[in-house]
Parts: C-alpha cells; sequence; structure tokens
C-alpha cells in the first residue's frame, strides 16, 4: 500500500461559518494504481491532491505515506517526504520562464544536493528518454503547450518519484497534444509509477485504472 | 467616491500609507530645512544697499596700515569713501552699573553710511562724527541702562575713558560676515583707549581692515594691479617681502573667505557645497521611492484597474483617478512635513548654530513654491504607475500577467544609488568622528588636566598679591601669569634673522609655567637673563644654531637662550608646531591669563574657593573661569557639528534606502511569487529560497559598496588635508560601513521574503 487517507476533513472559516472544503475521506491507493479523480468545479478534486500531495494540510483525520504518519509529521519532514516520492504535473505547466528546458528539468536535483555530474547524467538521460535533447537550450516561451507539458512531466519524473499528482494535465491543451500526454501516463504506470490525476474529461479518466467521484468535498 | 475607496484601501494597507507618507515627509522636511539654511547662507550681505560697490582690500591675510586708506583715497579717483575697521575689547560701565566685558570695532565715520545696518536712535551720518561717541547695541543699551532712551548719557570704557552714546543701532544680523558686536566707536578712539597717539599715521602698524565705496560705474578691481606695483615701491609691507598680493574681495565673497579680518565670521563654502550636494542626493532619493513605493503598490491595483476598465471606464477617467490619489497622499505629506519642520526647527538651529527664523521664511511665495514642488511630485508619481497600468489589456491585468511585465531594471538602479549614498555617509561620518576623537586625545606636549584660567583682571601692581593669594588655597599646587598662552597661538613677532625674514609665536610667561603645564623644558649654559628667553625646538632648528643653542641675533640685539622646551602644541591642531619663543613677563608686562594648576581633590570646591579668591581682590568685575581642558575640547567643536550633520544625514538616508528597500522588496517577491511556488512544489527548502531572494540585495549592496568606497575615500582624503595631524583612513571603516549597510539591507528583505518563502506554495500557483 501507497497511501491510505483515512476521515479527511478540511474546512476553512468564513464569515463565521464553516465551509466544508474535503468532508470524511477515506482512501487506499496501491502502489501501481492509476486513479482519475472526477467531479464539477468546486467539488474539492485540486484539494484533494494538495493533501495527497502534501501541499495543504487537513483539519482532521489520518494520512499515512508508506509507513509514515504524515499527520503527526514535523513541515521539514513531510518536505523530505514529498521531495522524495511525489512529482506534480500542473494544467499551466508551471515551468520557469528564465530557464531554459535542461535547467528547468535540473531544478529539483539542485535541491536534493545531487552532486553536479550526478545531475548532468540525470538530465541528459530524461531528455534522451522524453525526445526533447534537440529543445535543452530552448526557453518555455519558445515551446508550444504539449511540448511545455512534456518538460514538466520530464521534471516531475527526474527524481523517480513513486507517485505522479497531475493536476488536469491536458487542461490547455488540444486533443491530439493531449492524447499523447495520457499515452505518456499510460507508458509511465505500466513502468510502475503511481499516478493520481484530476481530470474533467470522461475519455482521459478512462485511461484509469480506477475513478473517484467528488461533490462538495464528500466522495461518492 | 473614488477618493472614498481610496482612504478605504490606504486603511487597509496602513504599512504602505505610513511607510509612504511618513517616510516622504520626513525627507521632505531635511530637504527644506537645509534649502532654507542655504540660502540664508548664500544670501550673507545682500542686505546692504551698496552691497555691489563695497570691496574689502586683501593681501595674503587683510591687514593693512591705517594711513594707507588715506593715502588710496586721495590717489585714486574710484573710490568714494573708506572705513577701516579694528575690533577689540575692553570692559564698559555706566556711573551705576557694574563693568561688562564688551566687544567693539573701532571704524571711520563713514562705516554706517556705507553698511547698511539699520540704527535704532541717531542718523548714519552723524552718529560716529567725534572721537569720543559711541553707537550702542540694541542689547547692549539694554543691558547698561534697562531703556533704549540713551542718546547724550556717558559710559566708561575701562573706567578712565569717557564716551558720549549718540546712537542705537539694531544687533548685527546672522547674515552678515561681520560678528555680532556690542559696541562701534570711532577709529580715532584709540588714540585715548589704546595710547596710541599716532594709529593714524602709523605706518609700522599693519593690522587693521579696510573696505572701499567704490564710485557707482566704477571698475576698482581692476586697480589692484596698478596700486600693487606702488606698494611694492614704497609701502614696507611689501617691499620687506611680508605681502606680495593685492586684491579687492566684492562684500558678497567675504563670508565665504577663509581670510579673517577684523571683527568677521565666515563659513566654509566647502561646508555648504556638501549640504547642498546632500540635498539634491536626498530630494532625488526621497522623490524617487516615493514614486517606486507609489508604483509598487499601484500593481497590486491592477485587478481594480481591470475590472473598471471592463466595466467601460476610460483610461483618461483613471490617469485622473491615479493622479488625484497620488496628490492627496504627498498633501497629507505636505501638512507632516510643515509640521515637522517647526518641530526640529530648534533642534536644527542649535546643531547648525544657526538663527534660520521659519514664520520669516514661510512666506506666500516660499510657501507656493512648497506646494508647487509637492504638486508636481504627486502628480508625477500617480501618473507614471497609471499610465503603466492603464495601458495593459483587461485580459492580462485579470489573468495576473501584469506583474511580470512591470518588472523593471530602473528599481535596481536605484537601489544600488541608495546604498551607494548610505555606504558613502555613513564612511564619511564615521571618518569624522574618528578625526575627532583623534585631535582631542593627541598628545599636546603639555599637560591640560586639572588646569584653570582666569582672565587677569587686576592692576599692573597686584601681579605678586593675586598670585600668593590664589597659592594660599590648600588645593592649588602652582599659579602662573602669563601674557598670550599655549591655547591661543601666541602672538606673532616677525624679525630679520639673517637678511631673512624670521617669524615666530611669542607668549611671555613666569616661572612657574613649566610647573603649570608640565612642559620639560631643559636649561642652556647661558646664564639666566631678565632679557633671556626659551625656544622649542621648531625655533632652534629655524634659527640653524642647533650646535651652540645660547643665544641669537635679533634684529640689532642679541638674545640670551636659557631654555629649550620640547614641541609642544600651542595651538589648534589643524596646523603644525613652529617656533615659538617664551620670554619672561616682566614687571612692565601686563599679563591676559591666570593659570592655576590645582591637584584635582575636590574640584568644585577648589573652583568655588578660587572664584571668591579672586573675586575679593577685585572690585566688582566680572570675571570667567574656564577648564583648560574644556577649551581644547571646544576647539574642535566645528568637526564635531560638521560630524554631527553628517551622522543625521546618514541616519535619514537609512531610513529613505529601508523604505527604498521595503517598497522594492513588496514589488520584487509579488513578482516572483510563482517562482517560489513552483521551486518549493520541486522540493526547495524555506532556508533555499531565502537564500536566493535575498541574494540580488546583496549583489545590490555589493555594488553600491565598490562605488561608494572610491568616492568616499576621495573625499575624506582632501577634507582631512586641512590638519596637519590626520587619523588613518581606516580599511575597516570601509568594511564596517559596508557590513552594516548589508546588515540594514538584509533585514528589511527578510521581512518581506520570510513571507513569500514561508507561503504555502499552492495558493502562489492557484493564483496564477
Amino acid at each position: 500500500m501507497l497511501l491510505q487517507l483515512n476521515n479527511i476533513f478540511k474546512w476553512v472559516n468564513s464569515g463565521g461559518q464553516r465551509i466544508f472544503l474535503l468532508k470524511d475521506i477515506n482512501l487506499e491507493v496501491q502502489e501501481g494504481e492509476f486513479i482519475s479523480v472526477m467531479g464539477p468545479s468546486g467539488s474539492g478534486k485540486s484539494t484533494l491532491l494538495n493533501v495527497i500531495g502534501m501541499l495543504d494540510g487537513f483539519e482532521e483525520g489520518e494520512y499515512h505515506f508508506l509507513d509514515e504518519s504524515v499527520h503527526n509529521l514535523r513541515e521539514k519532514h513531510r518536505a523530505n517526504l514529498y521531495k522524495e516520492y511525489i512529482g506534480f504535473v500542473f494544467q499551466q505547466y508551471h515551468l520557469l520562464d528564465d530557464l531554459t528546458v535542461q535547467e528547468n528539468l535540473e531544478m529539483p536535483l539542485l535541491y536534493k544536493k545531487l552532486k553536479g555530474a550526478e545531475r548532468k547524467a540525470k538530465v541528459a538521460d530524461m531528455l534522451d528518454r522524453f525526445n526533447i535533447v534537440g529543445k535543452k537550450d530552448l526557453f518555455p516561451a519558445q515551446l508550444s503547450g504539449g511540448q511545455q507539458q512534456l518538460v514538466g512531466i520530464a521534471r516531475a519524473l527526474i527524481s523517480n518519484p513513486k507517485l505522479i499528482l497531475a493536476d488536469e494535465p491536458t487542461g490547455n491543451l488540444n486533443s491530439k497534444q493531449g492524447e499523447e500526454i495520457m499515452d505518456l501516463f499510460k507508458q509511465l504506470n505500466e513502468e510502475g509509477v503511481t499516478i493520481i490525476q484530476v481530470t474533467h474529461s470522461e475519455k482521459n479518466a478512462a485511461y484509469g485504472s480506477r475513478i473517484i467521484n467528488l461533490l462538495d468535498g464528500r466522495m461518492i | 467616491m473614488g477618493i472614498r475607496s481610496y482612504i478605504r484601501h490606504l486603511l487597509k494597507n496602513k504599512l504602505y500609507g505610513i511607510v509612504t507618507v511618513l517616510g516622504f515627509a520626513i525627507s521632505m522636511t531635511f530637504v527644506l530645512l537645509l534649502s532654507i539654511y542655504i540660502q540664508e547662507e548664500l544670501a550673507v550681505d545682500e542686505f546692504h544697499v551698496n552691497k555691489d560697490r563695497i570691496y574689502r582690500m586683501e593681501n595674503e591675510a587683510v591687514d593693512f596700515s591705517p594711513p594707507i586708506a588715506q593715502d588710496l583715497k586721495n590717489s585714486i579717483p574710484e573710490i568714494e569713501s573708506f572705513t577701516r575697521v579694528l575690533d577689540s575689547d575692553a570692559r564698559i560701565s555706566t556711573a551705576d552699573s557694574q563693568k561688562m566685558k564688551f566687544d567693539y570695532l573701532g571704524v571711520d565715520t563713514s562705516f554706517f553710511e556705507m553698511f547698511s545696518f539699520p540704527l535704532i536712535k541717531g542718523r548714519p551720518k552723524e552718529v560716529l562724527q567725534t572721537p569720543n561717541s559711541i553707537v550702542l547695541s540694541k542689547s547692549l543699551a539694554l543691558r547698561l541702562f534697562g531703556t533704549l532712551d540713551v542718546v547724550d548719557k556717558q559710559v566708561s570704557i575701562n573706567t578712565e575713558h569717557k564716551f558720549m552714546v549718540t546712537g542705537i543701532m539694531e544687533d548685527f544680523p546672522k547674515n552678515t560676515h561681520f560678528k555680532a558686536q556690542d559696541a562701534i566707536v570711532n577709529f580715532k578712539a584709540f588714540k585715548t583707549l589704546w595710547g596710541f597717539e599716532t594709529i593714524l599715521e602709523e605706518y609700522g602698524f599693519a593690522s587693521v581692515s579696510i573696505y572701499f565705496l567704490a564710485k557707482p560705474n566704477t571698475n576698482l578691481p581692476a586697480k589692484a594691479p596698478e596700486i600693487l606695483e606702488r606698494f611694492k615701491k614704497d609701502y614696507w609691507l611689501y617691499k620687506d617681502g611680508w605681502a606680495n598680493s593685492l586684491v579687492f574681495t566684492p562684500l558678497q565673497d567675504l563670508y565665504f573667505s577663509p581670510k579673517e579680518g577684523n571683527g568677521t565670521q565666515s563659513n566654509s563654502k566647502t561646508l555648504v557645497l556638501v549640504l547642498s550636494i546632500i540635498v539634491l542626493l536626498i530630494l532625488i532619493l526621497a522623490i524617487g521611492n516615493y514614486i517606486n513605493l507609489t508604483i509598487a503598490q499601484a500593481t497590486f491595483r491592477g485587478k481594480e484597474v481591470a475590472i473598471k476598465k471592463l466595466l467601460g471606464s476610460s483610461k483618461g477617467s483613471l490617469l485622473l483617478q491615479f493622479v488625484r490619489e497620488s496628490m492627496l497622499l504627498t498633501g497629507i505629506a505636505l501638512f507632516l512635513s510643515l509640521f515637522l519642520l517647526k518641530l526640529v526647527e530648534p533642534v536644527f538651529n542649535s546643531l547648525l548654530n544657526t538663527q534660520i527664523d521659519l514664520d520669516a521664511k514661510i512666506g506666500f511665495w516660499n510657501l507656493l513654491k512648497i506646494v508647487s514642488v509637492f504638486g508636481f511630485i504627486g502628480a508625477f508619481s500617480g501618473f507614471i504607475p497609471a499610465l503603466k497600468i492603464s495601458s495593459f489589456r483587461p485580459i492580462e491585468v485579470v489573468r495576473g500577467q501584469l506583474r511580470k511585465k512591470a518588472k523593471t531594471v530602473y528599481g535596481k538602479v536605484f537601489i544600488t544609488f541608495q546604498y551607494t549614498v548610505t555606504i558613502g555617509l555613513l564612511t564619511c561620518s564615521w571618518i569624522i568622528v574618528k578625526q575627532t576623537n583623534f585631535l582631542r586625545s593627541k598628545e599636546l606636549g603639555f599637560s591640560k588636566d586639572n588646569i584653570v584660567q582666569i582672565e587677569y583682571l587686576g592692576a599692573m601692581n597686584e601681579k605678586a598679591t593675586i598670585k600668593n593669594a590664589l597659592l594660599n588655597i590648600p588645593e592649588v599646587e602652582h599659579v602662573s601669569l602669563t601674557w598670550q598662552s599655549p591655547l591661543d597661538g601666541g602672538s606673532n613677532q616677525t624679525f630679520d634673522y639673517n637678511g631673512k625674514p624670521m617669524s615666530f609665536q611669542e607668549i611671555a610667561i613666569d616661572s612657574s609655567f613649566f610647573k603649570v603645564f608640565d612642559i620639560k623644558m631643559i636649561p642652556t649654559q647661558a646664564a639666566k637673563a631678565e632679557n633671556g628667553v626659551y625656544l622649542n625646538e621648531a625655533a632652534i632648528s629655524a634659527l640653524e644654531i642647533a650646535d651652540d643653542p645660547v643665544s641669537f641675533k635679533m634684529e640689532e640685539f642679541t638674545v640670551p637662550i636659557i631654555g629649550i622646551t620640547n614641541n609642544f602644541n600651542f595651538n589648534h591642531l589643524r596646523e603644525n608646531i613652529g617656533p615659538l619663543m617664551l620670554r619672561h613677563l616682566g614687571e612692565s608686562f601686563y599679563p591676559q591669563n591666570i593659570f592655576v594648576r590645582i591637584n584635582g581633590k575636590g574640584m568644585f570646591k577648589t573652583l568655588d574657593e578660587i572664584k571668591s579668591t579672586y573675586a575679593g581682590l577685585l572690585d566688582k568685575t566680572p570675571f570667567e573661569v574656564r577648564f583648560v581642558d574644556e577649551t581644547i575640547n571646544n576647539w574642535y567643536i566645528k568637526e564635531e557639528r560638521t560630524g554631527k550633520i553628517i551622522g543625521y544625514f546618514t541616519l535619514l538616508s537609512f531610513i529613505i534606502s529601508v523604505m527604498g528597500i521595503v517598497a522594492m522588496s513588496v514589488f520584487y517577491m509579488q513578482q516572483r511569487r510563482k517562482e517560489v511556488g513552483i521551486r518549493k512544489v520541486n522540493g526547495a527548502s524555506i532556508t533555499q529560497i531565502l537564500s536566493m531572494l535575498n541574494k540580488d540585495y546583496i549583489k545590490w549592496v555589493g555594488v553600491a559598496f565598490v562605488l561608494a568606497v572610491p568616492i568616499s575615500w576621495y573625499a575624506l582624503q582632501s577634507w582631512l588635508q586641512g590638519f596637519a595631524y590626520k587619523t588613518t583612513i581606516s580599511w575597516w571603516v570601509f568594511a564596517l560601513s559596508g557590513l552594516t549597510a548589508l546588515c540594514i539591507a538584509l533585514l528589511t528583505v527578510s521581512w518581506q521574503s520570510i513571507k513569500t518563502a514561508a507561503a504555502n506554495p499552492v495558493e502562489a500557483l492557484r493564483d496564477e
């Protein structure tokens, strides 16, 4: 088992009222799964993804990731955990505009304190694997949306995560580019990476092995 | 409605509002204050009606012989009139008042016609007609008589000389190159006052300043070469090589002249220039900062603008809104700074030793000027960001792409500039303090502690009585009577030595002198004689008699040298130690000073005892008692004041640059929120983010440091040129200044960067 959420509640207080973002979420994810989270706008999909990714906290409940109890961990420890095991892919790609493709890929490795040669090797590996060696010195603005997302995924993968969290990864892409990205996810999943994606599209959801539906913060 | 929503915005962003308005107001207060001061300094002597026609004749100094004035008037047709000026002090009294010390000038009858010093009583033409007429200043008249109705009343100078009050003048204002004087007498009065019957004809007495009033539409200064030629032929001062040049200096340059005349005061042009540069720098910094802050804040309001635009507001009305808001802000700052101005006026006056009278200065026109400067700044700082924001397409603003676009280089350049100024000022004030301390703690060659200086006011034949009376006080160890002293540089004595002019300073002392000041003196082989002198080592080497220092020829006399002293300082440490001659204070010498060495036990009690003993020996005359070490400390008051001024400006520039950094960091962090979010999601820790964000600021401060070092080094080097004894410009002062600036920059920027680094990346990324 990769991770387990037990009775997760998340809320904010607004105007004296408690507004629930997540309500009693129970979820177990095994290694190698490919899960699609679906639901209308504001149903809590992204919030759930951020909680799983440890970017956001929660008010109640328990979260176990591998053997660790995330809800009891200190900030620093938690950061180490996700740095080690989790990669993120975003709808807006979130590449750094001032860095080249190569430098964007290298960035997470800098924070893992890898040596220069080791970083170079991993970046070269990744460029090769995604067929973007020719684009390594270009800036994000010089790439198409599909290519940018390719770099985004490569960056998420570069530190060999066990889990990839993708928030509408194809939301800004046309259908052909989107299909290519989804095929890539499928392939990664077959290679053993666990994937949880948020999506609006039934078609993209079908790539996954399991679909979770959310409505008003509650799993249905 | 626009303004109301803006006020609501300000209240919500209190910090921004306070920093912007208060910072701007503080800087503008300083700018206004200094501008007024500079304006006043540059306007010195402007009130004289004849200001364009008055010249002072100058050689290397400003000293000429009294008859020269009349000689020139007789031979140079350009001259309309002249006045000689000689300053002195004495004691004045009325039939029933105490004796009071007072400063006065002896001048010619034309004085009040030439200069426009207003008379309260009497006519300019008439008040100085007779040798025994005296014009009192208003304050002296009130002190002596308690009323201004005193024309034709009699006063006595030094008891025996009777003078008739012929007029009352307003006290001299601060803005003239003449020091405040208590009275003016006719030049001829020195005949009796000094017992100097021939003063008007005596060419050998070259100590008076001479002012000329030129006839209208003539060019008196052009006559200088001709007069110089003549002087070289028949005026001993020039013939014998004491003076070599001659110029007519216009009245309005006198205040900034380094030459000290009779009864004059001066200011350093460099100081005024430096202050002007500082004012300009602060003005640039303040305006730049204000605009920077406003722009930074305005970008946060991009969304408001976008929505307004989407709802159909025109570009013009948006511009107007921004300008109006900015004007409101500067308006608040204006009131605040006028208020602060009034508040710090006394502090400033005591600091610079000036008498700025704000109420007189803040007239309608000046107020209009100030208001228009503020108005312009308000309009400008509203307009620039408004132009920027209102020209963005609303869709970009809504999407949040504005921040990226608003990124500018000029902010960085500006921060660098600010820090250059700050580091430079900090270094300068530091070195000035260091130099002042250096001068104060410099080994003087004599002991300055536990010595009390009292003016000698007794009669000629009371010398021994007074000395013995003081010696009877148990705490008093030694008493010495002197004419001149190691505190005032001595009197200049020039003579011909083997065909060369030789210039010695001279002090007359009694035998206790060396004990009082603890000066090392080695007696020579020469027998003690009444006319024997002590020379310092500098004098011995100037005379080139180191082998056999027993006597030297001073003109036609042979003077025995009975002792040699070390080179102790007898002047302000700006000067090098020159040749000094200590002569015996003989029977016929009237001493000026009593120096009393006390043992330092129960200092104040001793002082009281000295005072009462001395007062008992004098008849009513008030006297001053000072500690020698205090007098020496006061020598460096000017340096201390300069140091203080620059110190305050350093503080101000720190305040301004801190504000600048706050503004820039708010702006800059906003731009980098997304980047920080992405990096954090990819594993960056808060510390890593913090060091990344702060690195840039360190870089800018570094550049500023590199720029500031040579500039301030050069400035300090030239300032120290003016001193014979210089402190070293140590490298650590620069290093510490740089470090201080860096620490402050980091503290300021960290306030913002910690917030950014600690923020939840989810929010930063969601906003995009």
